[in-house]
């Protein structure tokens, strides 16, 4: 029973952290989020790669 | 994207758009945590030619001179896929015309409200619509006042009542 507790206020202070840090990267400044995106792009292409899936291009863009 | 904006606003200097606004998903990036995406959606107000039609194709025949190719529904703008969206709605010209102009790497250019953002995905309604309104809920301040009001003008209040009882959000 204390185990279950402990466990469970982990899982809780742990999805605090998590919104705390979607709201941090929700005040990031546009730029920041636009280099943020093509990571992101860059990430989904390689493993769309890997599992086979049809791949969509990433931006080319330098700014 | 700096390029990009550029082209967007050089089209408002020679007449092809009156005005125009990002949307979509980029728009919901600018309020929001970085969610990925891939094009960009862009609202914008056409002049009427002679006949009262409203058509895209001088917009893009300007684009493609320019040697920019079309792919799909997208023209790829300096390296980015953009969907133009005439306002084909009420509330698509009303964010249009209340948009926030913001800059991007000192070029100034224009992003719907939130609360605009948050009605025409309501309106649209698609399962990526609904994720992105919880997001934006969860994320971003909205002023209620200020999209009750859109929502009533646009007889989008039942649709957001039932959204927030099934979600059960703020």
């Amino acid at each position: 029973m204390k185990n279950n507790e402990k466990m469970w206020q982990g899982v809780e202070r742990m999805s605090l952290a998590k919104n705390k840090r979607r709201r941090e990267l929700a005040r990031l400044p546009f730029e920041k989020k636009i280099s943020i995106l093509l990571r992101l792009q860059n990430v989904a292409r390689e493993m769309s790669r890997i599992s086979g899936r049809k791949r969509r291009d990433v931006w080319e863009i330098s700014g | 994207m700096k390029k990009t904006l550029k082209v967007l606003n050089d089209m408002i200097e020679m007449g092809l758009i009156e005005q125009y606004a990002i949307g979509g998903g980029i728009a919901v990036l600018y309020y929001t945590e970085p969610v990925l995406t891939y094009d960009l959606d862009v609202f914008c107000l056409l002049p009427v030619d002679k006949s009262e039609l409203i058509t895209l194709s001088p917009i893009y025949e300007y684009l493609q001179k320019k040697g920019y190719r079309k792919d799909g529904e997208h023209i790829i703008i300096e390296g980015i896929p953009v969907q133009m969206i005439p306002a084909y709605n009420e509330i698509i010209e009303e964010a249009l015309n209340e948009a926030a102009e913001v800059k991007y790497q000192q070029i100034k250019t224009r992003i719907v409200r939130v609360e605009h953002l948050l009605a025409i995905m309501l309106q649209t309604y698609r399962p990526k619509d609904r994720e992105r309104i919880l997001l934006l809920l969860d994320e971003t301040q909205i002023d209620m006042i200020y999209l009750e009001d859109v929502l009533k003008r646009h007889g989008l209040m039942k649709k957001w009542l039932t959204f927030r009882m099934r979600y059960n959000e703020k």
